[in-house]
């Protein structure tokens, strides 16, 4: 079996897997290793050691930006076909509001409605002719 | 947002004011301008005048208000500001434009002394809460982060809903900042915020926009109850959505909503089986694509969530953006055969996936891949031409050039560093990299890094024609074309300024805060051990010093959250910085390397020089402050990398002893490297030892090296090699010329050691231009023998040894014609003998005071021994 470097292809996932499809494969993936290293496979008892790695460095956001970065992860791993819809929350809610209000600030467009003046707050200043 | 102006207020929203009315002012902008001027005149008269400095705050702010000066405003409201610092409309106006401005951080920092000065007012509390969550909302915040903005701007609505409960803006403000905050409080609150804002078409779009954010602010999956909880939440999201679709029947995106809601609730199987009705309900196919996803990333195994998909396919008309996940679905299928170890099934995905999308340069970069890695080479230059053209077409014409230009970066780039390591590991086992090899990398680097450049700057790439383009995506030798590119590329200007504070600590940007503190004290702990072991060897630590002074002080903002946010949002995004930081990285690397190449001559090497010399540094500049390999550092490189290997052959020429032809050498080829502390250094050491020069004249060739090696030297040099300079450049003339003279000597004493005695008398105290006396009867050492120790060890040393040598040499040169005769000449020697005692006795007194290395010190020491033993025999043989 030729060696698997990159930590989305030992799991069988993409790039933009969320962290509980990250965790759903491993565990998947768990599932078969563990049961070749009981049959005595030495190189599943190697890939469930490196299972571990690419679980905790895929799970914890700033290690796995890290990893995205490396040129040697971005070039060695097998790359994904089609940019799927962003899965992260935060990704998300962004890509919700940006497709919905067509690039616009819809709150910002009901706060213009009535736009700010803080004329309440000045109070009539006879020097400039308030009477 | 326009310049604020004067307008009638809206019924939507009621305009605050304690009066219940706003004061009527006059506001002709002529009339403001001359009051303002007058205003201004009276207060700077008496700077006391309060009255006049309000009066005349006040005229700034009204005209801005009016929007009579649009171009100005900032300079005005600052103006305002500095006459009236108790003035919360001239801090608002302030905040406000700076915040249409795009400069969030520095608006916060007046909205909160606005809010400061009038605490109560609901314009400004709207306007900070809605600042607040405008940082909420920046994609490199993390949820933490975000969830903490969002609670400050809730904050904010809250106290202006509190005085103006029908503020439909605040109202809005409030739900957005629930959906960005903890999801448990935004199930709870949800449907008591949504009551606050009365069906208006004015909010209609936002209100849409905001329920289909709260059916995606929750997760789905059977854990933690999630499924279950999310049933009754969407219900809440159905009658939410009802209460506004009967005020507004007839629009599609919010009967959208309940539709989405509904299928928020669905299993995979039921999602698919359903999937024509939720098509039908969802006008926006990309909520239907998110829908899909979100449940079928539940199913672990890739082959079953294909199939569901496939399923879903036979019901839907082939909707924009499906066949894209279905490509994608398909992948995944290949990624896990790969995972499984089965290549076969993996490369049959990825032809089909070829037959979906032939122009997919993705499936061809997979099946390259997977051709590489049975060995297929056929396959792969095949493979490998298909990309270079799809490349190159993706790159000027796809929307998203930047990840094929990141890729095809990543191609060169992981080989730079896969080389570079490997050089590395070879020059530690002394195999060193050839120039040509170095050249070579270095062009590659130069397209990668041209590459990464155009990936994330969107205005350079725009400037690069596309013959240009496909040069540097060509996978062929490298043209002179392509590397032109390259050097135009990296020499555009960058804009914005860079985090290098994160650099200090080699951190990227997006760090979670625990990690700086602990990457400072490590940063501090390494330096303060340089400069301790410099300080104790005597060398210089101050660029250690400085170096951390300057950390400490740049580092400051990042060790305090808020500072950290005002600074990373101040400062270039986490990928451009990276590529540059990571450019500046590799860059020293590269250099080092290129020091160390097997070639010695200075032609070859100088090929390699001037190469990295023309690397433009426009990416890495702002990081060559960060370490200590700065832009002095780079200088001192380049002549290594010239020289390096000259000095290192005149070295191997000293070490057989080859002194002369070491000099020439010297003379010959290092005229260019007199900035260079090596080249100092060798010219000194080879000047002690040339038996050829005159002992006095080297004296002072070696001290004038030895003073000009320590003006040039950088903090790189070994300390030992600088102290061993700083000696000589100190050390008195005669110093100098007794170790000279011991060094010469012990070589002269193998074959001349009439020449060694003389050079060893000449480095006597006084003897300087005084000839060697001659002698008619006696040997010819007699009078160094009757000379009084002195001055150094080592020579004291020599100076025994050649004695006995000379000693031995002319005794055994005799002939002696008589007893008598041999007696004297044995009565000589043993003078001779004693005389060398004396000197081998001053030797080993003073030579705790020698201040050569440990080892040559050591090896006098066993020398001496050995002679005194050894004088100690001749003594009994002659007696």
């Amino acid at each position: 079996m030729a060696t698997i470097e990159n930590y989305y292809d030992i799991l069988g996932v993409s790039q933009t897997a969320s962290e509980e499809e990250i965790r759903a494969a491993e565990n998947a993936m768990r599932k078969l290793y563990d049961h070749k290293a009981h049959l005595g496979d030495t190189e599943a008892t190697d890939l469930l050691a490196r299972l571990n790695e690419a679980n905790a460095t895929l799970t914890t956001p700033h290690r796995r930006a890290e990893y995205d970065r490396r040129p040697k992860h971005t070039w060695d791993g097998y790359a994904d076909l089609a940019q799927a819809p962003p899965i992260v929350r935060g990704e998300r809610l962004r890509a919700i509001r940006d497709w919905m209000s067509q690039g616009k600030d819809l709150l910002r467009e009901a706060t213009l409605l009535d736009q700010p003046k803080p004329l309440h707050l000045l109070r009539p200043n006879r020097s400039l002719g308030d009477e | 947002m326009t310049a604020p102006h004067l307008e009638p207020t809206s019924p939507v929203r009621p305009r605050p004011s304690a009066a219940g009315q706003p004061p009527k002012f006059q506001l002709q902008a002529s009339t403001l301008q001359q009051a303002a001027l007058d205003c201004m005149a009276a207060a700077e008269k008496d700077p006391r005048n309060v009255e006049a400095r309000e009066a005349a705050a006040q005229a700034h702010i009204r005209l801005v208000v009016i929007g009579a000066v649009p171009n100005r405003e900032r300079k005005l409201l600052d103006r305002a500001i500095e006459l009236d610092p108790y003035s919360a409309p001239a801090f608002l106006l302030a905040a406000l434009a700076r915040h249409r401005d795009g400069a969030l951080s520095e608006a916060l920092g007046y909205y909160d002394h606005a809010c400061w000065l009038s605490p109560f007012d609901t314009e400004i509390r709207y306007h900070r809460g809605y600042a607040l969550l405008e940082a909420a909302r920046r994609p490199d915040l993390s949820e933490e982060e975000a969830a903490e903005l969002a609670e400050a701007a809730a904050a904010d609505f809250e106290a202006v809903l509190k005085r103006v409960p029908e503020h439909a803006p605040a109202a809005l403000g409030a739900i957005e900042t629930a959906i960005q905050g903890k999801v448990t409080k935004l199930r709870d609150s949800m449907k008591g915020l949504f009551a606050r804002v009365t069906p208006h078409e004015a909010f209609l779009r936002s209100i849409t926009v905001l329920l289909y954010q709260v059916i995606f602010a929750f997760r789905v999956g059977k854990a933690k109850n999630v499924d279950q909880k999310n049933q009754k939440t969407m219900a809440d999201v159905t009658e939410i959505a009802r209460t506004w679709i009967a005020a507004f029947p007839h629009d599609a995106d919010l009967a959208g909503v309940v539709s989405a809601a509904k299928a928020k609730c669905e299993s995979p199987e039921g999602l698919c089986e359903q999937i024509a009705d939720y098509a039908r309900g969802i006008p926006d196919v990309r909520i239907l694509r998110l829908l899909m996803r979100e449940r079928l990333a539940e199913v672990p195994d890739a082959r079953r969530r294909l199939e569901l998909f496939e399923s879903a396919m036979k019901r839907i008309p082939p909707l924009d953006g499906i066949a894209h996940d279905y490509l994608q679905l398909k992948h995944l299928t290949g990624k896990r055969a790969v995972a499984e170890g089965d290549l076969t099934t993996a490369r049959a995905t990825w032809l089909e996936c070829e037959e979906i999308d032939p122009d997919n340069p993705s499936v061809v970069l997979n099946l390259r891949h997977l051709a590489s890695s049975r060995g297929d080479t056929t396959e792969v230059a095949r493979l490998t031409a298909r990309l270079e053209d799809l490349w190159s077409l993706y790159a000027q014409v796809s929307p998203r050039p930047d990840l094929v230009l990141m890729r095809a970066h990543a191609r060169h780039e992981a080989h730079v560093v896969s080389e570079l390591d490997r050089f590395e590991q070879a020059i530690m086992e002394e195999k060193r990299p050839s120039v040509s090899e170095i050249e070579a990398l270095l062009d590659r680097w130069l397209i990668g890094q041209a590459l990464a450049r155009l990936a994330v700057d969107g205005d350079v790439r725009d400037e690069v024609s596309r013959a240009a383009l496909s040069a540097l995506l060509s996978f062929g030798v490298l043209s002179e074309e392509a590397l032109d590119v390259a050097h135009q590329v990296l020499d555009a200007p960058m804009t914005g300024d860079f985090p290098t504070a994160y650099a200090y600590l080699d951190l990227a940007k997006d760090v979670p805060d625990d990690e700086i503190p602990r990457s400072l004290e490590a940063l501090r702990e390494r330096l303060d051990k340089n400069i301790e072991s410099f300080a104790a060897e005597e060398g210089d630590p101050s660029p250690f010093q400085a170096l951390l002074a300057r950390a400490l002080e740049e580092t400051r903002p990042l060790l305090n959250p808020v500072t950290r946010a005002a600074y990373d949002h101040a400062t270039v995004t986490v990928d451009r910085s990276e590529i540059c930081r990571r450019q500046c990285d590799v860059w020293r690397r590269l250099a080092r390397v290129a020091a160390m190449v097997s070639e010695t001559d200075v032609a070859p090497r100088a090929r390699i020089a001037e190469k990295l010399a023309e690397v433009p540094r426009t990416m890495m500049e702002p990081y060559l402050a960060t370490a200590m390999q700065d832009g002095k550092w780079f200088e001192v490189m380049l002549l290594r990398i010239r020289y390096l290997g000259l000095i290192r052959r005149a070295w191997e020429l000293f070490g057989k002893s080859e002194v002369r032809q070491a000099l020439v050498l010297c003379e010959r080829e290092l005229t260019g490297a007199g900035e260079m502390f090596a080249a100092h250094e060798l010219f000194a050491t080879l000047m002690l030892r040339d038996s050829n020069q005159p002992l006095w004249v080297s004296v002072e060739a070696v001290q004038r090296s030895a003073r000009r090696a320590l003006e040039v030297a950088h903090w790189t040099e070994s300390v030992t090699d600088i102290k061993s300079m700083r000696e000589l450049a100190n050390a008195p003339d005669l110093w100098i010329a007794q170790r000279s003279a011991a060094g010469r000597a012990l070589t002269l004493l193998e074959s001349r050691s009439r020449d060694a005695i003389d050079v060893l008398w000449q480095a006597y105290p006084g003897h300087r231009n005084v000839a060697y006396p001659s002698t008619r009867y006696g040997p010819v050492v007699e009078p160094l023998s009757k000379l009084e120790p002195i001055g150094r060890g080592f020579y004291a040393f020599v100076v025994a040894r050649a004695i006995r040598s000379a000693c031995i040499d002319w005794f055994n040169g005799q002939h002696p014609a008589s007893h008598y005769e041999h007696m004297s000449l044995k009565a000589t020697a043993r003078g001779m003998g004693s005389s060398a005692h004396r000197w081998a006795n001053y030797a080993l007194s003073c030579l705790g005071q020698e201040t050569l290395p440990a080892s040559t010190i050591h090896d006098i020491f066993e020398g001496i021994n050995g002679l005194l033993s050894a004088l100690q025999r001749d003594a009994g043989s002659l007696s």
